[in-house]
């Protein structure tokens, strides 16, 4: 409880902060914005508009929520930004291709009321050529859930362990996806291979083709063919594991509410597992990319949303997104919150944001996908075999780092 | 240029000038329409049709002076100012200045360059409008007034009046957009050249040179393309072709009892928005899609098959797919083909003793295939383009790494076109292959034109 | 021969003697090996005894090997004492008997695996016994039919119906399902409900649904006429009047519609938007219309065939061009019309690619087609497949009833396409 007020406080005092800094406007001006939400966030982002108005007696602002998904909406400035939201939810790779196109405005009014309370990875994601161009508000990246049926803690620890088990026919130990980019590079990143440099920010560095990479790949296709694995192609494993015939699914924290109400006490979560590979047992690692508020280059009123975005984002407005949406909070301050604090959900998510490496934000990153997906294919369809792994992870590189010249 | 029909009363021959002797032997007001739109017609009586002449060539001058005259200038460099972003001290934020669009000035340009030739076409109009009023003003003929010349819209000259909404609407909407996609082939337009943020520039025939002859990745993507996209072609017509054709001959067979309840059986396929049904028919193929289910269940194989995830089997899903969905049309037409064979044709060969099979080969197919080598050749091209049962089915996947990013061994050209502007944003290279898409089609054409033509000479077919 | 010598009005005896060895051929395959797996080889009339009613898919096996002997018994009594009524119900026992043996195809595994007969079935470890079975009934069905003139067509439209109508089928159950979620694993829902459609139209602020099939509905509604209108004006100015530049107009045309129109969509955008058409319902009819003459080859084609003659007939009646398009072609034209209509009707509800972009976030501007697919999207497919199923038949009643109700004409009318 304690801490919960901490936080308020701090959401107070930064009201406070924002009102004085902008005593300087006496009359208010009428604004006009937009905004892009996803449809679970439409009434809370209602009330944080209309409490900012009140806020700000400089600004009379007049709103439009519409609903939009949060990578539906990078598509969506691009093809015209005249009607596009002036304030938009982003997920943080897509934020250096629409600075690229020039889509996003640089943010710095009111910023650095929340910059020190993120960290540094967070901050990384958002910032540009040394410019700021969103406010991240929550990590998003995949853990591990486990039915505490199937696995104890100690036992989800390590992959191996846990695909040694067996709970007999039409049940599975684990679900993955690796025939999607997002989720099959746990097993190259943690094993020593590197996608655009140590920092990720070397377009023409790929190393999945190495020796480490191999060893990768060759577990993957072991894991590809263990009857006990299960692809989770089109929600297949959450099903499985909603009806308690799968022991443990990487998934990110949306699934969180779908889970419990399947499986109530006996879900629990992890961070993503080590595995044996090729005698080493390493932490797979995964990439972390965080929710983000952005603003667009073109908007009428920069001012009023550039605070409205930082505002969208502040202690207060991230805690209630995390009761209503499950959407952990990324600033630091939150981390202690009681609420926050004794959620398993929340607890794997931070504990895996930690390990997780991020998500490169280069442009270049967009020849990533498509052909790490081909990868993932072809290992779990049986095309990609040890025979031929070699040559395809040579392909794979030499495409992920192609570029049209 | 004739834009009047001949009349047959005579009064004096009516002396009609060429291009140029309206203005050799023309007076002041000929010589002038050459400047001033509608002079001549007004000159001889036409007041109210020389004034919509004049005004439209008035508001062509606003516009060009306005803004035409400078988007087509503008064209040229596609724009030299790149957008900005200026931090504003006095307020603590950043603000944008806008930079030149290089898309919106190629737009642009194309729209002043189509506007310029309607007015250059109508231009000549009004030169041989003014030269008939003068000609039959000079025969003593009676020159229509303004409300004769509106009458003449509903009978003699009611292809004007008809043909203005699609003319003005295919302008609009096909030509300009496909005059600036023409032209974005010969730009750098690509995922490093976005608008608003960055220009892009002329760069001539570079694109057609990477797609084609380079030995990169892109142009081995190409190929296989190409070939697969051909291969589908050929498949996908011919199977649903004949397929439909078959059903439509049982179908109307003597003694089949019901026809329009059998019809009805394959009409509620097409019925269906093919997007819907195929997106229904691709989560039934998935692994674990009822098809699999089912056929583990029946004891027909021990394992999921592979339908749109493993090449060859993907290949031939679409190509059955696209049979369920196809041969239902072919049906119809070939129903109403059916309808149209002479009866006497099957009435001797049935007083010869020929069996069905005979019967069709001797006279129905011959007929048919008479008959339907246009339909056939266009529909063999609009399958070079069938986006929706690729995109809607497959998505293009299997995924290759053989392939440059993003196609897959499901790809036709048009879906791997749409995927390089909806998900790369390489606008450039999905323009060169539109283009060349164009030219695979007209290909197919000018071979159709020349079957048809022969075809058509055969009308004695019997 | 006995038969040689018989006549019957009605039945082409040459085919009687093909008919009944088949017929006996099928009861024998009764008592040959049925299946052989594990190393275990068992007849069809042993095994029955075993199933004992393990399930009620069973009763395929019994009938089978009861249709089986019959088809085979009814022959031989029908060789004695030949009669129409009696060859017409042989026929019917035999097109049964199909059915029975086509169905173990499907429920053999399961029989047997239930009866715990065999462990691992596959339909490959069917014996001699099911095919000589599976494939004299049909073929003893072809001479039956043979003989009493029916048309074998009725065969081959049956198995090709229940194999086109199947995914239909897959799409109504699950519109009718009860349980949610994208994959289950079985046919038969085990649960119906009506409460997918409810669902479908009683969320408006999240999923308009009937907004978009109203939306629909004016878009094409408005298409169907504006469409026809501008499709009939131009095919007549093609089909029925000379003018200098026809031909250059129509190759013009040609050539246009062999550009893949996807690229220029963006173009076509920026264009609406200098109108201040953006994302309204009015800019898709706009669109649809400025397009719609491209699709006059099938009119046309339709129009060359009224005879010229008609339209002299009027001239010299002096009837204007404009009274011949009204008065003397559009009335020879209600099927081709039909056609025409039914198409640009359909086209609205299928629409997807320019839609999606035209509306962008403006939900409540989608139209059908863009709001479906909408529900597909890969975040919300789990929970929205059985009212994206549900949504789906509603699109597709319509224009079924259409398509049923206007057949004849859409068939003449496709028939002109060919002319064109």
């Amino acid at each position: 409880m304690k801490k919960r007020s901490l936080a308020v406080a701090l959401a107070a005092a930064m009201s406070m902060s924002l009102m004085s800094s902008v005593s300087a406007f006496a009359e208010s001006s009428d604004v006009t914005l937009k905004l892009w939400v996803p449809e679970e966030a439409y009434e809370d982002t209602d009330a944080a508009v209309k409490a900012f108005d009140e806020l700000h007696d400089e600004f009379n602002i007049s709103y439009e929520i519409a609903i939009l998904g949060i990578d539906e909406a990078p598509a969506m400035v691009e093809t015209d930004a005249d009607v596009a939201a002036d304030i938009f939810y982003v997920p943080s790779g897509g934020i250096a291709d629409m600075v690229s196109k020039g889509l996003l405005l640089p943010l710095a009014k009111d910023y650095d009321s929340i910059e020190a309370d993120l960290p540094e990875s967070a901050l990384t994601a958002v910032t540009i050529d040394g410019l700021k161009y969103a406010v991240p508000f929550s990590p998003n990246t995949y853990f591990m859930y486990y039915n505490t049926d199937f696995y104890s803690e100690d036992e989800v620890k390590s992959l191996d362990t846990m695909m040694a088990k067996d709970f007999g026919d039409g049940k599975w130990n684990f679900s993955t996806q690796i025939t999607n980019s997002w989720y099959a590079e746990m097993f190259f990143m943690g094993n020593g291979t590197t996608l655009f440099g140590e920092d990720g920010t070397d377009p023409t560095d790929c190393t999945f083709n190495n020796e480490n990479g191999f060893n990768s790949g060759a577990y993957m296709i072991e894991l590809a063919q263990n009857p006990k694995y299960l692809e989770d192609a089109d929600g297949v494993g959450s099903s499985a594991f909603k009806s308690g015939n799968l022991g443990a699914i990487t998934t990110g924290a949306w699934s969180a509410p779908d889970f419990r109400e399947a499986l109530g006490d006996k879900l629990s979560a992890c961070p993503i597992p080590t595995a044996n590979i090729a005698g080493n047992e390493v932490q797979l690692t995964n990439f972390v990319d965080f929710k983000t508020i952005a603003v667009k280059s073109n908007t009428a009123y920069p001012l009023a949303a550039s605070q409205l975005a930082v505002y969208l984002c502040n202690p207060e407005n991230s805690l209630i997104r995390y009761q209503n949406q499950g959407d952990v909070p990324v600033l630091m301050s939150l981390s202690q919150d009681p609420s926050i604090k004794e959620d398993v959900v929340a607890n794997a998510l931070n504990e895996q944001a930690a390990l997780s490496c991020n998500q490169p934000s280069i442009s270049q990153m967009g020849s990533y996908w498509d052909p790490m997906k081909a990868f993932g294919d072809g290992v779990y369809h049986g095309e990609i075999t040890m025979d031929n792994l070699q040559e395809q992870l040579d392909a794979l590189a030499d495409s992920v780092t192609a570029t049209l010249k | 240029m004739d834009f009047e029909t001949q009349e047959s009363s005579v009064v004096k021959p009516v002396e009609y000038r060429n291009f140029f002797t309206i203005f050799t032997k023309g007076n002041i007001f000929s010589k002038l329409s050459y400047l001033i739109f509608g002079l001549a017609n007004i000159h001889y009586g036409q007041v109210i049709k020389g004034l919509i002449f004049l005004l439209a060539e008035l508001v062509y001058i606003f516009f060009m002076v306005t803004a035409g005259a400078g988007q087509i200038a503008q064209l040229s460099t596609l724009g030299t100012h790149t957008q900005e972003m200026v931090f504003n001290e006095e307020v603590g934020i950043y603000e944008m200045v806008p930079g030149d669009n290089s898309m919106l000035i190629l737009l642009y340009g194309v729209i002043a360059i189509v506007i310029t030739f309607a007015i250059a076409a109508l231009w000549l109009l009004t030169i041989f409008s003014g030269d008939h009023a003068r000609a039959f003003a000079e025969s003593g003929r009676h020159v229509r007034n303004f409300r004769e010349d509106v009458k003449s819209l509903f009978n003699d000259k009611i292809h004007f009046s008809f043909l203005a909404i699609p003319v003005v609407g295919i302008s609009v909407f096909t030509v300009m957009p496909l005059l600036y996609m023409i032209l974005m082939a010969f730009t750098n337009y690509d995922s490093e050249h976005q608008p608003p943020g960055n220009l892009f520039h002329w760069v001539g025939l570079e694109n057609f040179k990477t797609l084609i002859a380079s030995s990169e990745r892109l142009s081995s993507t190409f190929w296989p393309v190409l070939g697969w996209t051909l291969i589908w072609g050929v498949f996908a017509t011919f199977s649903c072709y004949f397929g439909g054709m078959i059903l439509a001959i049982v179908i109307n067979s003597k003694g089949i009892k019901g026809k329009k309840f059998w019809r009805t059986m394959f009409v509620i396929t097409y019925a269906i928005p093919a997007f819907i049904s195929l997106r229904f028919v691709a989560t039934m193929l998935g692994e674990r899609g009822i098809f699999n289910v089912l056929i583990q269940e029946w004891g027909w194989v021990e394992s999921a098959l592979p339908f749109l995830t493993n090449t060859t089997w993907a290949r031939v899903s679409v190509i059955v797919v696209n049979f369920w969905i196809g041969v239902p049309v072919t049906m119809l037409m070939v129903s109403g083909i059916l309808m149209n064979i002479p009866a006497e044709l099957y009435e001797s060969a049935r007083i010869d003793g020929a069996n069905p099979f005979v019967t069709f080969w001797k006279i129905t197919f011959p007929y048919m295939l008479f008959v339907t080598t246009p339909y056939l050749i266009s529909n063999l091209i609009g399958n070079f383009n069938n986006f929706n049962a690729i995109y809607f089915l497959t998505g293009g996947a299997p995924n290759s790494l053989d392939y440059f990013k993003g196609a897959g061994k499901t790809d036709l050209l048009v879906t791997w076109l749409y995927k390089l502007t909806k998900d790369s944003n390489d606008y450039n290279l999905a323009a060169t292959i539109g283009i060349i898409i164009f030219v695979l089609s007209a290909t197919f054409t000018l071979i159709t034109f020349s079957r048809s033509g022969a075809v058509q000479n055969e009308e004695g077919f019997q | 021969m006995q038969m040689k010598d018989k006549v019957i009005i009605g039945l082409n005896l040459k085919y009687y003697m093909a008919a009944m060895v088949l017929a006996i051929v099928s009861g024998v395959s009764t008592l040959l090996p049925y299946a052989s797996a594990e190393g275990k080889v068992i007849l069809l009339l042993p095994l029955l005894l075993k199933l004992g009613g393990t399930s009620y898919v069973a009763v395929s096996f019994y009938a089978a090997a009861i249709l089986a002997i019959a088809t085979a018994v009814f022959s031989i009594v029908q060789y004695q004492k030949t009669s129409k009524r009696g060859v017409f119900a042989w026929q019917v026992i035999s097109a049964l008997n199909c059915v029975a043996w086509t169905s173990l195809l499907f429920v053999s595994k399961m029989v047997l695996e239930g009866a715990g007969i065999y462990g691992k079935f596959l339909n490959k470890n069917l014996s001699a016994g099911f095919w000589l079975g599976f494939v004299s009934a049909y073929l003893g069905l072809i001479f039956i039919m043979r003989v009493t003139g029916t048309n074998i067509g009725y065969i081959l439209l049956t198995i090709m119906s229940i194999i086109w109508l199947f995914p239909i089928l897959w799409i109504v159950l699950t519109a009718f399902r009860e349980e949610q979620g994208y994959y289950v694993g079985y046919f038969i829902p085990h649960g119906f409900t009506f409460n997918n459609f409810v669902e479908l139209f009683s969320h408006p602020e999240v999923l308009p649904f009937g907004k978009w099939w109203v939306n629909t509905l004016i878009v094409s509604a408005f298409g169907c006429v504006i469409n026809t209108m501008i499709i009939l004006m131009c095919a007549f100015i093609l089909s029925r009047t000379r003018y200098p530049g026809r031909k250059t107009f129509m190759n013009v045309l040609m050539i246009i519609g062999m550009f893949p129109g996807f690229m220029s969509l963006i173009a076509v955008y920026n264009i609406l938007k200098g109108l201040g058409l953006n994302q309204s319902l009015a800019a898709l009819i706009i669109v649809g219309a400025a397009g719609a003459a491209m699709g006059y080859h099938v009119t046309k084609g339709f129009f060359d065939t009224i005879p010229k003659a008609l339209d002299e007939a009027a001239t010299i009646d002096g009837a204007t061009r404009f009274q011949i398009f009204t008065k003397v072609t559009l009335p020879l034209s209600s099927s081709i019309i039909v056609y025409i209509v039914l198409g640009a009707f359909m086209g609205a509800w299928s629409d997807y690619i320019f839609p999606s972009m035209l509306f962008g976030d403006k939900q409540a501007s989608y139209t059908v087609a863009v709001g479906l697919y909408w529900m597909t999207d890969f975040r919300r497919i789990d929970s929205y497949y059985t009212q994206f199923a549900a949504g789906a038949l509603v699109v597709a009643i319509p224009i079924v009833i259409l398509f049923v109700w206007l057949q004849r004409f859409y068939v003449e009318g496709l028939s002109g396409a060919v002319k064109g």
